[in-house]
């Protein structure tokens, strides 16, 4: 009976991943603004939890360690390409995509917008703003994801907000006339 | 009543990570405090744009993962994983995913753990994962790989190996732009055991960009990279990427 549950379990993992894998896809676009690498990334994150899901003790955490698993590979990104040496280089690092084809998919000009903000604020602000707001994961589960203390999570999400807030200032709610001025 | 409001705070809130009390006494000062609902207005609105701009974005890659298996598949599975386990460092598994990270030559000694391996009595399975365009990684798959077709046959060990390409990887089998059609012609008719399998994702990805993609000949289409490799592990193949 041990054997089947376990067969079952092999069966219900593969079908988590599926079911997660188009978040993991959005995220990893979100952090890269390109879909091949994005695919390529989801990918990579996919094949290593498969070799290593009797790592995973507790399946309810599933969503979270695939997304850690997912950050690890965005980082082994880096450092293969960028050649840091040092990997905290990487939370301040922007990298802005001229050529960005995914803009053409964009379908709306707030979206094209969001997207030229997004790609200008230093991956790990991305990182944060992208895992709270599009997955909606706690700050807590956030840092988990990302292994950074709560604090980090809190003030990367604040600047990335103030960053964007900066860039998209024309899409925001206009500010309510305080008061009317008299013109004698 | 809260005087001043800092953004880490409103953004808590907006986030939904405050507990009762605060949330509580936060509502009383935004009711307040005209200037303090248009700081929450406006983050609410921030993450609204982010959301919708990224939730148009799908991948266009169709997925599919490993379904239903039958009895003897299901054998295999546990045995292959039992097998990994007990051999996955003497392979080089664990090797292979700390140097997933490092640079190209890394994956060298990964080869060598693999080729000064004795132990196995098992004939060797080798699925090679290449997928950059990077002209020193592609050369680097196909010496690597042909080092190791000639070792195996020459200790007369049975070896399978299978060479996937996608992403930029797939330069290495596109006809028109690879600089390696004499070489994996001539490995694929000296060595049987070799397999050259492309990403039919990564084809199709190309196809949309108006590439026309021919590929060499004899090279198989599988569905995509990721099936491949995961069919390939659960059948007890080590895993390789360049």
């Amino acid at each position: 009976m041990k054997i089947l549950s376990l067969f079952c379990h092999a069966d219900a993992f593969q079908e988590r991943l599926k079911q997660i894998r188009p978040k993991l896809y959005r995220v990893a676009f979100s952090w890269s603004h390109n879909s091949a690498l994005a695919d390529d990334l989801v990918q990579e994150a996919l094949i290593k939890a498969l070799k290593s899901r009797n790592q995973l003790r507790d399946e309810a955490k599933t969503t979270g360690w695939l997304f850690s698993i997912l950050a690890n590979c965005w980082r082994d990104h880096f450092r293969q390409n960028r050649a840091m040496e040092d990997i905290d280089e990487l939370e301040d690092f922007c990298c802005v995509d001229d050529a960005d084809p995914e803009r053409d998919h964009a379908q709306s000009q707030i979206a094209t917008r969001v997207l030229e903000a997004v790609a200008r604020l230093p991956v790990g602000q991305r990182q944060v703003l992208t895992l709270v707001d599009l997955e909606e994961f706690s700050y807590v589960e956030v840092a988990g994801i990302l292994d950074i203390p709560v604090g980090t999570v809190m003030s990367r999400l604040c600047r990335a907000r103030q960053s964007l807030k900066l860039h998209l200032k024309e899409f925001a709610p206009e500010q309510p006339a305080r008061q009317i001025r008299r013109v004698i | 009543m809260m005087h001043t409001v800092s953004d880490e705070l409103l953004n808590s809130f907006v986030d939904d990570e405050l507990g009762p009390e605060e949330k509580n006494e936060l509502f009383s000062s935004i009711e307040q405090d005209d200037a303090l609902k248009m700081r929450v207005c406006e983050l609410r609105g921030l993450k609204e744009m982010v959301r919708h701009t990224y939730q148009q974005h799908e991948s266009t890659h169709v997925q599919s993962l490993p379904k239903s298996r039958d009895w003897s598949r299901y054998v295999q599975t546990l045995a292959a994983t039992l097998f990994l386990l007990m051999l996955g460092g003497l392979f080089g598994w664990n090797v292979s995913e700390k140097h997933d990270a490092s640079k190209y030559h890394k994956v060298l000694s990964l080869f060598q753990i693999i080729q000064n391996n004795d132990i196995r009595q098992e004939p060797g399975k080798i699925i090679v994962q290449v997928s950059d365009a990077n002209p020193l990684r592609l050369k680097t798959a196909l010496d690597e790989t042909e080092n190791l077709l000639k070792s195996y046959r020459q200790t007369k060990q049975k070896l399978k190996i299978e060479i996937i390409a996608n992403g930029g990887g797939l330069d290495l089998l596109r006809s028109d732009v690879t600089r390696y059609r004499e070489r994996i012609s001539a490995l694929q008719k000296e060595f049987p055991n070799l397999d050259v399998v492309g990403c039919n994702q990564s084809i199709t990805e190309l196809q949309k960009k108006g590439v026309v993609v021919k590929l060499l000949p004899n090279v198989r289409i599988a569905s995509s990279a990721l099936d491949e490799i995961s069919r390939r592990l659960q059948q007890g193949w080590d895993y390789v990427r360049v």
